[in-house]
């Protein structure tokens, strides 16, 4: 059975939000330019706080590469990058650096293909940390332009070259 | 003019996200709006408890969390017979982006997706579907939540359907 056969149920559940607002008020003024622009301003007054977050996580992406060089990967250690991964990814393109979110992303999608312990996989988590790196450094906002596509057409070259 | 920050105060809105610069940035851009009551909550179980504690009408949501994350948080709401408000409207805000990510959490009863990184009109606009187009809900052996099918929520009387106009006669 699923939500088209006859015997599933379609109900009306109340509307609270709505039943809590007058019936004059129109949410739809949330989309007005003003209001918008108003919070949208909210975020970016945070883009200097996000560098500083930005410049955290990949000084411990950089730290965890180092014990990855050292010993086997190991699940904990996985967790680590891809966490900082999800920072970066869920972060970068909220506060306009959005190349930042698409490399994050893609180290992240990896990382979660990695089962098995092999030296390639260090060299592929390295690219992308660089990546990362030179876009903080160079202060790269909104999708890198040209230098931004074939930064990614090269990682997604390297990751499926290497993915399990 | 009718104020609609006046009246957003009287909203609860909940924000579960285990990133704690997100879960403030998010509380910010609903703060802008004019929301007032706003609460954090840091995984699924602390939402949970606040949920179960409080009169909360709306949630936003993160995926990842643990021990209990979003999709377990969003089953136990929609599903279980102790559900304190099984009805709650639910903003999925997740960095989890791939098709099948979205069908799964649209699978498990979320009302509306959004992707990180996100926008504040994105989130005004997921904000605005909730309060002004709520879908109707489907309860069934194997699921319960909004209607997966928007369509499907047309008056019966058709009257919102788009009208073609009429072919030109060449005859």
């Amino acid at each position: 059975m699923n939500e088209f056969t006859p015997s599933a149920k379609l109900i009306k559940p109340p509307n609270k939000i709505k039943q809590k607002l007058s019936s004059a008020v129109n949410v739809r003024d949330l989309l007005n330019p003003e209001t918008v622009n108003k919070a949208q301003k909210a975020i970016d007054e945070r883009k200097d706080s996000f560098l500083i977050w930005a410049d955290e996580d990949i000084e411990a992406l950089t730290e965890h590469l180092s014990a990855l060089k050292k010993d086997t990967i190991t699940k904990e250690l996985l967790e680590k990058i891809v966490k900082c991964g999800e920072h970066l990814r869920d972060r970068g393109g909220t506060f306009g650096y959005e190349l930042i979110s698409l490399i994050a992303k893609s180290l992240v999608n990896y990382c979660l293909t990695i089962h098995q312990p092999d030296p390639k996989h260090t060299v592929v988590i390295e690219k992308h940390i660089d990546g990362l790196k030179t876009i903080l450094h160079e202060r790269i906002e909104g999708n890198g332009g040209v230098m931004g596509t074939e930064l990614i057409k090269g990682l997604q070259q390297l990751t499926a070259k290497y993915s399990q | 003019m009718i104020n609609l920050t006046a009246y957003l105060k009287r909203i609860n809105v909940l924000i579960a996200d285990p990133d704690d610069k997100i879960r403030l940035l998010v509380k910010d851009v609903l703060l802008q709006a004019g929301f007032t009551n706003v609460t954090l909550a840091n995984c699924g179980e602390v939402a949970l408890e606040h949920i179960r504690t409080t009169d909360t009408d709306l949630l936003i949501t993160d995926w990842r969390m643990s021990p209990v994350n979003g999709i377990q948080l969003i089953d136990y709401l929609r599903k279980d017979s102790s559900s304190p408000n099984p009805y709650i409207p639910i903003i999925m805000l997740t960095g989890k982006a791939e098709l099948k990510d979205v069908a799964h959490a649209r699978d498990s009863g979320v009302t509306e997706f959004l992707v990180k990184p996100f926008t504040a009109k994105a989130l005004y606009e997921r904000l605005v579907m909730v309060i002004e187009n709520p879908r109707s809900f489907i309860i069934s052996t194997d699921y319960k939540g909004p209607n997966r099918r928007r369509r499907t929520d047309i008056p019966p009387n058709g009257e919102d359907r788009r009208i073609n106009p009429p072919l030109n006669d060449e005859s």
